[in-house]
């Protein structure tokens, strides 16, 4: 298997993970998580896109998978602020008791 | 850096937390915040129209480099991000100018102001992208921002639980971004996207990178259709909105989606645009989620008894009614430029309206101290000026005569009939006509009806309420009765899409 390969199904994994534990998870912290393994899926596919047969890395996207690292540490950081905020208003990280809002 | 209009918003937000972290216990400084903010934006405005004259020397494309590398973060401005810029400065500029009033009874407003820059200079960075190392960046910076301040009233339950609903769909569309941003590198090898577009004519893309393509552009329609709200992407629209302080909400409803619209047109209409695929059966794909998108946003809008919920859902429908001017882009030539045109101009009017009937209704609650609809029977009564102007604003919403929303709405029509969607015209005069029934509804209940005794108390309107809206309604009535000069600048935009080889010219 080339580098390609192993990089695509890992990535595709993480992304199919993180988007099945979107839709089935119902506690706060593991659906912050399933984004956090959704961004981290999504880095894995450019990084291996970025590494070209040559063995020569496009600083572009090196640089592109580190901003995304930072982001998903940002998104993480006011996700779980809000997390706690939740936790004071209803005690509770089970996001299914979250029902006041209508569809 | 990144020019001058995005520079002085980044500026006065950092200028406006540090003052305000400096001097949290010593002094009050709450309207010096709103008042720095709103100048802040002024000046973003005046150097937005230096900007233009700019473009239009270079002959409207302009690029900018941070370093004068040849791969490096840069700015590729044309008109459609000076169109969609403008948009954004002019609806910040408002509702920062409101929420001196409406904000006063809250705390935190330097982390406020500072946020509400932050928002709209990362709203301005990414129309004016020319990389997706650059788009990305500011996406992100406009994304984390607009979940702080969704949920910026965190004492209540509402807004903490919307705020979280959003950050969670929000972020896995920001995820998809990056997913698509890495498809379009490996399918052209690079990430600039003059260079994608000038890689996708070159020819290279054989059958394989073909339906790798078709799934880039699944993955580009999901990722940034999630923030556009196209239904089925758009449940926590309803939520997100609402919850927000009502300034926020007419940023939220009336801009921070529109980028989503933007980065769709962007991306469909300009980068992928000259590949070989088949672009009448995307545009039909596009065209049918449009229709599903006004179908349920005016559905759902019929069905609200809050009043900000309802504003929000039209929303929905609006996206939808946009969402069908660029699925007629998308089939090209003249037909295509004309469906571009009137989704521009709609994109233009709804920005309008919506941040008009936001802030009017916010001057409501702001005196009301509710949201309920039934609680809110006949306050136009009480405040007479604000609800001449809430008139106009929901006038030109549901599209009669002489404000704007009939303008864009009827070019909208007749591109559709200029496009032989039978069936989209049908759709779309029945939603219009379904739009009709919830806006006179709110017109009934808040303007015609005598007034409950307990609003008996409320006596007029703040001058720093009337002064925004009262911009935002003249504006409203002059693209009704005089349209051509935004016509023009909008049919501009329009073929700033169209014209790929001018985008690319300039490597």
């Amino acid at each position: 298997m080339d580098v390609y390969t192993i990089g695509l199904a890992g990535g595709m994994l993480l992304i199919i993970l993180g988007i099945y534990g979107l839709t089935v998870k119902g506690n706060m912290i593991r659906l912050i998580l399933s984004v956090e393994i959704l961004t981290n899926g999504a880095i894995v596919v450019l990084v291996t896109f970025g590494a070209t047969p040559l063995g020569v890395i496009n600083p572009v996207i090196i640089s592109l998978a580190i901003l995304a690292v930072g982001v998903g540490g940002c998104i993480a950081a006011v996700g779980l602020a809000i997390v706690i905020q939740a936790f004071r208003h209803y005690k509770t990280l089970n996001v299914r008791e979250l029902k006041r809002l209508r569809w | 850096m990144f020019t001058l209009v995005v520079d002085v918003l980044i500026f006065f937000a950092i200028a406006v937390a540090v003052v305000g972290a400096l001097t949290r216990y010593r002094a009050n400084l709450n309207t010096a915040f709103g008042l720095a903010s709103t100048i802040g934006f002024g000046l973003a405005l005046y150097f937005w129209w230096n900007l233009y004259l700019e473009v239009q020397r270079a002959g409207g494309v302009l690029v900018l480099k941070a370093l004068p590398v040849l791969a490096s973060s840069s700015l590729r401005i044309d008109m459609l991000g000076m169109f969609f810029s403008l948009l954004f400065l002019l609806v910040g500029f408002t509702s920062s100018f409101h929420s001196m009033r409406y904000m006063e009874h809250d705390s935190g407003h330097a982390q406020y102001y500072a946020l509400l820059l932050s928002m709209v200079a990362g709203m301005v960075g990414v129309v004016y992208a020319g990389d997706f190392f650059t788009l990305f960046f500011f996406w992100e910076l406009m994304a984390i921002t607009s979940y702080v301040l969704v949920a910026f009233r965190k004492h209540l339950w509402e807004p903490v639980e919307a705020g979280f609903k959003y950050l969670v769909m929000s972020a896995a569309g920001s995820a998809l971004i990056l997913l698509a941003i890495a498809l379009l590198y490996g399918i052209t090898g690079t990430t600039d996207l003059a260079g994608i577009a000038s890689a996708i004519k070159a020819g290279t893309i054989n059958a394989e990178l073909k339906t790798w393509l078709y799934f880039a552009i699944a993955v580009i329609v999901t990722g940034f259709g999630i923030k556009a709200s196209i239904v089925p992407l758009h449940t926590w629209l309803p939520d997100a909105h609402p919850a927000a302080p009502t300034p926020i909400s007419a940023m939220l409803s009336g801009v921070v989606i529109k980028t989503g619209v933007y980065a769709i047109i962007r991306m469909l209409g300009l980068v992928i645009y000259p590949a070989a695929l088949d672009w009448n059966m995307v545009a039909v794909v596009v065209a049918f989620f449009a229709a599903l998108t006004m179908t349920v946003g005016n559905v759902m809008a019929l069905l609200q008894e809050d009043v900000k919920r309802l504003l929000a859902c039209s929303s929905i429908a609006h996206i939808g009614y946009i969402m069908l001017g660029v699925s007629i882009g998308l089939l090209g030539g003249t037909i295509g430029l004309y469906g571009y045109t009137a989704g521009l101009l709609h994109t233009m009017n709804h920005a309008i309206m919506k941040g008009l009937a936001f802030l009017a209704v916010g001057a409501f609650i702001h005196a009301a101290g509710t949201r309920k609809l039934s609680e809110l029977v006949g306050i136009g009564h009480r405040m007479r000026a604000m609800a001449v102007i809430f008139v106009i604003a929901i006038l030109a919403l549901s599209g009669v005569p002489p404000m704007n929303g009939f303008v864009s709405e009827l070019m909208l029509v007749l591109a559709t009939l200029n496009a032989g969607m039978g069936i989209m015209v049908a759709v779309l005069l029945a939603n219009i006509l379904i739009g009709f029934g919830y806006y006179l509804r709110l017109l009934y209940i808040m303007v015609w009806q005598s007034p409950r005794s307990e609003l008996e108390t409320i006596r007029g309107t703040s001058w720093l309420m009337l002064i925004p809206c009262g911009i935002l309604a003249s504006l409203c009535i002059l693209i009704g009765v005089y349209p051509e000069p935004f016509l023009d600048f909008a049919s501009q935009a329009a073929q700033a899409v169209a014209n790929l080889p001018a985008y690319t010219a300039i490597a």
